[in-house]
């Protein structure tokens, strides 16, 4: 057999089919691609959801939210020390809730009780829907992951 | 040979890097065409770059929700990737469920409706209905208590409230 004969087996890959099939591709993804996030949270109704000897006795941190922007934090089945140190009201900045000192204060009651997961929340009626979800943000970004809001 | 016989051989060009050289500049020959030349590997190369970015960061869960305009959502850090339930939006004192308007006093009625639909269709003992809540960040807190208290009554054990990942 004569070389001339042998099949060639190079084969190559025609560029512009590829190049015309990529910018569909990006096209089509440019277009459905979403610029923007939309996460949830997730809370549960702190009170009338459960019977009441279903719910166990868990320390628990309420956060009552006042008309003038103070926060007042009380515990719950926690050692009588801890719900006497840190029973206290957060004085709010230009009516609106002091984010900061919350922090610095939720960080300490972490510190002091590490297992505390479960934070309750009662916003005031007029509360903007924004505020309340930036307050679940500090308390769920102290390491809460149990969140609950009360009935107004 | 097997440039001059396959498709490459009609479609590739000159390579700019011998075009562009200024050192030996084969481009400034009397008579050489003044056209760019491109250089197909490297095209190719960064559009597969493009696909592969654009793939990894497209959503795959599909539309979950959709925000009208004028509607704001607030935004947190701590959340959660949004998943499909039922969803309530709030839009100046106008309620609507699944995208339906409706009568504000027959929404416990309607939760109930779709809470025992999903108990008829959910086999996990351990899953509770949930519902997302999607208002405007400037929404009175009063209102959402409203629903939220509406979905506590019809059965719904977890509530979401949509917002923007910060």
């Amino acid at each position: 057999m004569s070389r001339g004969n042998v099949k060639n087996l190079d084969s190559e890959i025609d560029l512009v089919s590829v190049i015309s099939l990529q910018s569909v591709c990006i096209c089509f993804l440019l277009m459905t691609v979403v610029w923007i996030n939309i996460g949830s949270f997730q809370v549960k109704q702190a009170v009338g959801g459960q019977a009441a000897e279903d719910t166990k006795k868990e320390p628990a941190l309420w956060t009552l939210v006042k008309p003038d922007g103070a926060i007042e934090l009380r515990l719950e089945n926690a050692p009588a020390k801890l719900v006497k140190a840190f029973g206290m009201v957060i004085k709010g900045v230009e009516g609106k809730p002091n984010l900061e000192s919350l922090k610095q204060s939720l960080g300490q009651l972490k510190s002091e009780l590490p297992e505390i997961n479960m934070a309750l929340i009662k916003p005031e009626s007029k509360s903007a829907y924004g505020e309340v979800i930036r307050l679940m943000d500090v308390i769920k970004g102290e390491g809460f992951a149990s969140l609950g809001v009360a009935p107004l | 040979m097997l440039s001059s016989c396959s498709t490459l051989g009609n479609t590739s060009f000159a390579s700019s890097v011998e075009s562009c050289s200024t050192l030996n500049p084969k481009g400034g020959k009397r008579g050489m065409s003044t056209a760019a030349a491109l250089m197909l590997t490297s095209l190719v190369d960064a559009f597969s770059i493009l696909v592969a970015y654009l793939l990894v960061s497209m959503s795959n869960t599909g539309e979950v929700l959709y925000v009208d305009a004028g509607t704001e959502l607030p935004a947190a850090k701590n959340t959660f990737a949004l998943e499909r339930h039922t969803i309530i939006k709030i839009k100046k004192d106008k309620l609507s469920l699944e995208e339906k308007e409706i009568d504000p006093n027959s929404l416990v009625a309607m939760l109930v409706e779709i809470r025992k639909q999903w108990g008829e269709h959910n086999t996990d003992p351990q899953a509770e209905a949930a519902l997302t809540i999607q208002a405007d960040k400037s929404t009175p807190y009063e209102d959402i208590n409203r629903i939220v208290t509406s979905g506590n009554n019809a059965g719904f054990g977890e509530i979401n409230f949509a917002v923007l990942q910060n």
